[in-house]
């Protein structure tokens, strides 16, 4: 796992946190964001319309691009943003976020979704990037690109006047 | 050092967009060629690994992942290295060089060169361009004027294809054109508008080397008609778009006079001192590290602008103590390249109920340089060209989560009209550009490094300046909205469009080749690639380089039937 980050969720948190993240202490951050990544996508690209996401691997997808496309030090504020998720749902509901149920897991995405200000700045930071990267994964899965034919590999035309029906 | 005695009638250095010309020019009229090519072999179709890919089929959608960026800040620069492309692109660390001043060298090592990359663009000069240094008092005098290359122009467009409207512009002269690709409506809306408020300004559909229409002439290449893709840097397996891989190597090869030698690289060019011509190269395998010489009675020296630059500094002899052909001292000066430091970009809410559909992969407008033409007008020399795209993008609700948000992305909404363009300006070749061999350091091959030392002037700023105010001023003509400009701060190299350092000139004593692209002190060597210019104008330069390289080659073996050479 990723020692200094586990250091850092240690040093500013309340006893009970404390007690909790040392039950998860075996999850390094990245396994942690994970699971995040997994809530998040449950709660803004939910099944529905015929799709069921979890077919997609987006969760899969977006690990992969915040784990291969940011630079450490936007890492460091994932790993932040993290920690700083944990703190806020200790100090209202008084369990790490993973613990929630799903009424407010919901509750909290749906603070991060609206930018609320009482959430740390480096949370939204993650939970931003996260969106960004569920809503990409979607549109350019093989559901869409290929069987829904919204990308043509092919196209064999241009048409610069396309009315619009 | 082994001479295996390997004798040819010419060799070509390098096989991309010049030397792949100059091969088939020279197979085609007979002569036994050795193409020697640094890079590895690069086959059309079966070398182009992701041309078929799906976006979903690379790990990061074809981005690039930090840690590549990270190894290689200078490539990374460039627009067109992504995950589906890499391949075809030089990474920072492999071919090392020095930058006195910064300068993004962008480079394709392989057969094909930089042609499977390049954007395609193909405008040809016109006598307001060949005459600028004379008119103006900067560089030399060109030796020819449009007359000279006309017939060339004519010869290379049909074989490679080029897309394009005869518009009737003075400054961009008409040519043999397949049919154009149109502009879409709000960039001909563009074009009426700035119609009707300048005199002097044409937006007109970008000429580009793909195959709207194909000829019997590309038919017989084996290529077809450009399917729209624009997946281009992948290498097209359609062979829509013209590359050396696609079109020139593969017709030099039929004629079965060509030998194509990949993984060679020409370290420098052999003088005879007795008969005071070249005798032939020298060349590093750069797979086994062997060292052999082959000899020729002709060689063209087609390696890019810097690397030819670096060949004939590297090319020492007694007679020639600082560089093949550089009596003058001029090799390696005057270079210059394509200002592309500033954008525009805006929205149009006009023609709302009108999209576009398919892909256009000339890519829209573009606007000859309309400064400075005639005469001198403005505080800068010379001008700019432009393009002009209008695109209209899909756009989703993006604040939305849950079932709101899928169904946004199932039913995306069509935004406002997105206008962008970017300017490619003119730069004045300056004695100070300069590329020059490093005295300490060496590749791996023992070549010295090569340092580059180019930089923009207040030439540059003033235009770039005047860019920004113009395009602000035609797009708020036509009625464009949050208009936004934008200077880019790029080093010179990103244009990719570096010319000159061993410049064409009347004169032996201020330039290094003459008219035929013959070097003035050492007759059986031609230089045709970028580096050869003598100013650069505003036009994408490679349909040029073609143009010269098949020239020249007409040239070399006529002198050859007369036994001059
Ligand atoms: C992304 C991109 C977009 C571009 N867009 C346009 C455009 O729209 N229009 C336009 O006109 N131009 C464009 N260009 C530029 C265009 O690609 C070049 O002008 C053109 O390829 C130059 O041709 P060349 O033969 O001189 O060099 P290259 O095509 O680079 O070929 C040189 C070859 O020589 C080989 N070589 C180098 N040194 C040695 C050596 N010592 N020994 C043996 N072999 C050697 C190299 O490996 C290479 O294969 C673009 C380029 C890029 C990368």
């Amino acid at each position: 796992m990723n020692r200094r980050g586990f250091i850092y969720r240690l040093a500013i948190i309340s006893p009970l946190l404390a007690f909790k993240l040392g039950c998860t202490a075996s999850k390094s951050e990245w396994e942690l964001i994970s699971g995040f990544v997994k809530d998040v996508r449950n709660v803004i690209l939910p099944s529905g319309d015929n799709i069921t996401m979890e077919e997609l691997s987006l969760e899969r997808f977006v690990l992969t691009m915040l784990q291969d496309c940011f630079s450490p030090d936007e890492q460091q504020r994932f790993f932040e943003g993290r920690g700083a998720l944990d703190r806020y749902c200790d100090k209202h509901y008084k369990r790490i976020f993973e613990d929630l149920n799903s009424e407010n897991k919901l509750a909290i995405i749906s603070r991060l979704n609206a930018k609320d200000k009482e959430m740390d700045k480096e949370t939204l930071f993650l939970f931003g990037k996260i969106k960004a990267k569920i809503i990409q994964g979607f549109q350019q899965s093989e559901l869409m690109m290929k069987d829904r034919k919204r990308y043509e590999l092919v196209p064999g035309r241009y048409n610069g006047y396309y009315k619009i029906a | 050092m082994e001479n295996k005695d390997y004798k040819y009638d010419a060799i070509v250095i390098g096989s991309g967009i010049s030397g792949g010309w100059a091969a088939k020019e020279l197979c085609e009229k007979g002569l036994k060629t050795l193409v020697l090519e640094r890079g590895r072999d690069v086959t059309h179709i079966k070398d182009y690994p992701t041309t078929n890919m799906y976006p979903y089929e690379f790990v990061h959608r074809m981005e690039q992942p930090y840690a590549v960026k990270q190894e290689n800040p200078i490539v990374s620069r460039c627009y067109a290295f992504r995950e589906d492309t890499a391949h075809f692109f030089v990474k920072d660390k492999e071919h090392p060089y020095i930058q006195d001043k910064p300068f993004d060298w962008i480079r394709g090592y392989q057969v094909g060169g930089k042609s499977l990359l390049w954007a395609r663009q193909t405008q040809r000069w016109s006598d307001y361009d060949f005459e600028g240094p004379a008119r103006d008092g900067f560089a030399v005098d060109w030796p020819i004027r449009y007359n000279d290359i006309k017939p060339w122009y004519d010869y290379v467009e049909k074989f490679i294809g080029v897309s394009g409207n005869n518009d009737g512009l003075a400054t961009l002269p008409d040519g043999y054109f397949q049919k154009a690709y149109p502009l879409n409506i709000v960039e001909q809306f563009f074009k009426d508008r700035i119609k009707t408020g300048y005199s002097d300004r044409h937006v007109i559909s970008a000429r580009c080397a793909h195959l709207s229409d194909p000829s019997s002439v590309q038919i017989a290449q084996g290529r077809v008609q450009c399917q729209n893709r624009k997946l281009c840097e992948r290498g097209c397996p359609f062979g829509g778009y013209f590359s050396s891989n696609s079109s020139t190597l593969p017709v030099a090869a039929k004629t079965g006079n060509l030998t194509l030698r990949p993984h060679s690289v020409v370290s420098s060019i052999i003088f005879d001192e007795v008969t005071q011509k070249a005798k032939g190269v020298v060349v590093v395998d750069s797979e086994t590290n062997e060292v052999m010489e082959f000899e020729a009675r002709i060689i063209f020296v087609c390696a890019s602008t810097i690397n030819t630059n670096l060949l004939l500094l590297n090319s020492t002899s007694a007679s020639h103590p600082n560089g093949l052909g550089n009596s003058s001292g001029v090799l390696g000066q005057y270079l210059a390249f394509h200002n592309y430091n500033a954008s525009i970009r805006a929205a149009y809410t006009g023609h709302l109920d009108y999209r576009t559909d398919g892909k256009n992969p000339a890519g829209g407008g573009y606007i000859p340089r309309f400064r400075n033409v005639v005469k001198q007008e403005t505080s800068f020399l010379r001008g700019y060209a432009t393009t002009v795209g209008a695109s209209r993008p899909e756009t989703i609700d993006s604040a939305a989560m849950g079932d709101q948000l899928r169904q946004s992305l199932l039913n995306p909404t069509l935004g406002d009209w997105r206008v962008g363009s970017h300017m490619m300006g003119e730069t004045i070749p300056k004695i100070s550009n300069t590329v020059s061999l490093s005295t300490t350091e060496k590749d791996k091959w023992g070549i010295p490094l090569i340092r580059i030392a180019i930089d923009y002037d207040d030439n540059d700023r003033l235009m770039t300046q005047d860019y920004l105010e113009q395009m602000a001023e035609m797009f708020e003509y036509a009625g464009f909205k949050n208009i936004e400009t934008n200077i880019r701060n790029q080093a010179p190299g990103l244009d990719i469009h570096e010319m000159g350092g061993v410049r064409m000139g009347l004169d032996p004593k201020s330039s290094i080749l003459n008219k035929w692209n013959q070097m003035h002190e050492c007759k059986n060597v031609f230089v045709t690639d970028g580096s050869c210019m003598t100013s650069v104008s505003t036009q994408n330069p490679s349909l040029t380089f073609m143009a010269l390289t098949a020239r020249a080659v007409d040239y070399a073996v006529n002198e050859m039937k007369k036994m001059n050479l």
